[in-house]
């Protein structure tokens, strides 16, 4: 969404603002790269949380946030904020890539034949859910049972994005994502009965 | 206990929880201060559009490998203070320093080999068969057309390789789909591979034919010995969301007659090295039942950023007769069972 396009709609929500600094920022950036400083500060968190989930250590988390930064500032002659998506879409687009070969290590082959990814060891209900408290690993152990594309939409989620935005990034129709969304929600919450019947 | 029915309720406790678990957690909210220290010291070196990470590691090289990591004035602008040198940020480096060299043509010897261990869920093949040492590519290159067609459409990749049916998730497929990763192929037509020793040498032969092309093809021919899924997310993941079809055309003509160890890199792993070592045995074959590969089969050089596990190509045999890779997969070293 283009600042040219908001400005036909105000007022404007904190969110829209949010579209034309991100716009702002990356026009700058493309000259003056202590501009990006701007876009690293606004969303290095949810990236690197994103990154967390994917490896699991700190460090390497690390390690990747710097690659999904650097390769977002090497393309940002690519991004067009008069085409569809916003610089948020487009930047967690980088780095859902950069982060699925650490997926594929964790859902394919670690370990070979142990196709029981640790997910919590009850479910809990309705009574619980407002006190149990679920660990950074958990989460990531939860969305290790999704296939791919499951686990893109949860984790887009996760990092704040709309479902308009996670159906731009990802290509698919609006409800198509809800359906796809909830398959993701009500598998994550079956695995998760499942531990808990097995226990 | 009264199990959670309501699945938007389910959804918002998720979501909630795990932003409260990264609050809570210490490293696990923030990255740390040198993050922004490593990527503000690279961007004054590389302009945006200078699509080429290899170029970004290689001019930073020497500034960022010099002792004392930490050799900006840059002030992060978010993130966690460090207290010690990070060694994972220096691991970066080097694998960078891994990648200068390779592009450089240099070949690197000390990266480990696929080990022998796996699973013992996993038939381990007769190691009667030997390696095709020969170090040419001579696949028949796909053309623009036939690549632009399962980037478009991986459906049609599936059926020049004679198979009409696949993944449910294809069903669903756009135009320009980013993210069908790890197709999951329908193999119940297929022959069961048990021990047959002619389809495991068939089935070697092929693993050795694409890895001898990763490190000597082109992408046209590397193109022709893969998924159609896997083609169209080669290429589709070199761009951010935003691409038009004439964008991903001129891509395809302009990198297709291209060696692959130079210039790929999308999805498919970047590879230095020889065909597949087969002396002690370690190759892993399956059949289906277990898994959805056909063959399983680690790879003799493996890629360096794949330090800590074995790479296993899979591949399986299409109705046409094609062996196609499938899938990479990174294996744990564990005892052999």
């Amino acid at each position: 969404m283009s600042a040219h396009e908001l400005a036909h709609d105000w007022p404007m929500t904190d969110s829209e603002l949010r579209l034309v600094d991100d716009d702002l920022d990356v026009e700058r950036a493309r000259t003056d790269p202590e501009a990006f400083a701007a876009l690293y500060q606004r969303y290095a968190g949810p990236v690197y949380r994103l990154c967390v989930r994917a490896v699991g250590n700190p460090d390497q988390a690390d390690d990747l946030t710097a690659m999904v930064f650097l390769r977002a500032f090497e393309r940002l002659e690519k991004y067009q904020p008069q085409s569809r998506g916003s610089f948020r879409a487009w930047l967690f687009t980088i780095a859902l890539n950069a982060v699925k070969d650490e997926w594929r290590k964790t859902n394919r082959l670690t370990p070979l034949g142990d196709d029981e990814p640790d997910v919590p060891d009850s479910a809990p209900g309705p009574e619980e859910l407002s006190v149990h408290r679920l660990t950074v690993a958990e989460v990531r152990a939860a969305l290790t049972t999704l296939d791919d594309r499951q686990r893109s939409i949860v984790e887009l989620r996760l990092s704040g994005l709309t479902s308009k935005e996670i159906a731009a990034a990802l290509g698919m129709s609006l409800p198509a994502l809800k359906s796809a969304q909830t398959r993701a929600y009500t598998a994550i919450r079956d695995r998760w009965h499942e531990g808990g019947s097995r226990s | 206990m009264t199990q959670p029915t309501d699945i938007d309720t389910f959804t918002q406790w998720f979501d909630d929880s795990a932003h409260e678990a990264h609050h809570r957690e210490d490293r696990t909210e923030l990255p740390s201060s040198q993050v922004w220290q490593l990527v503000s010291t690279r961007l004054p070196q590389v302009s945006p559009g200078e699509d080429d990470m290899t170029r970004i590691a290689a001019t930073n090289l020497i500034t960022i490998s010099a002792p004392g990591i930490t050799t900006t004035n840059s002030a992060a602008p978010i993130g966690r203070h460090a207290n010690r040198p990070s060694r994972h940020v220096s691991g970066w480096i080097a694998a960078m320093v891994a990648l200068m060299l390779v592009t450089s043509g240099l070949y690197l010897n000390t990266y480990r080999n696929g080990g022998g261990d796996g699973e013992t869920n996993l038939a381990w093949a007769p190691t009667t068969v030997e390696a095709t040492p020969e170090h040419a590519c001579n696949v028949a290159p796909l053309t623009v057309d036939e690549v632009m067609e399962m980037v478009l459409n991986p459906r049609r990749g599936y059926e020049r390789l004679g198979q009409n049916t696949w993944p449910a998730d294809l069903d669903e497929l756009t135009e320009f789909h980013p993210t069908i990763y790890g197709p999951k192929l329908d193999t119940s037509g297929y022959r069961e591979f048990g021990n047959d020793p002619a389809l495991v040498q068939e089935a070697v032969d092929a693993a050795n034919v694409f890895t001898t092309c990763l490190s000597a093809g082109t992408a046209f021919q590397v193109w022709a010995l893969v998924d159609p899924a896997i083609v169209q997310i080669d290429i589709i993941s070199r761009f951010p969301v935003l691409r038009t079809e004439a964008e991903l055309r001129a891509f395809v003509e302009e990198t297709g007659p291209l060696s692959y160890a130079e210039h790929g890199g999308g999805y498919l792993p970047r590879f230095d090295g020889e065909a597949i070592h087969q002396g002690d045995g370690n190759w892993i074959i399956d059949g289906p039942g277990l898994h959805d590969e056909l063959a399983i089969i680690p790879m003799a050089n493996v890629p360096f950023d794949t330090e800590d596990a074995i790479l296993n190509v899979s591949l399986q045999k299409f109705p046409n007769g094609q062996w196609i890779v499938t899938a990479f997969q990174y294996q744990i070293p564990g005892p052999r069972g």
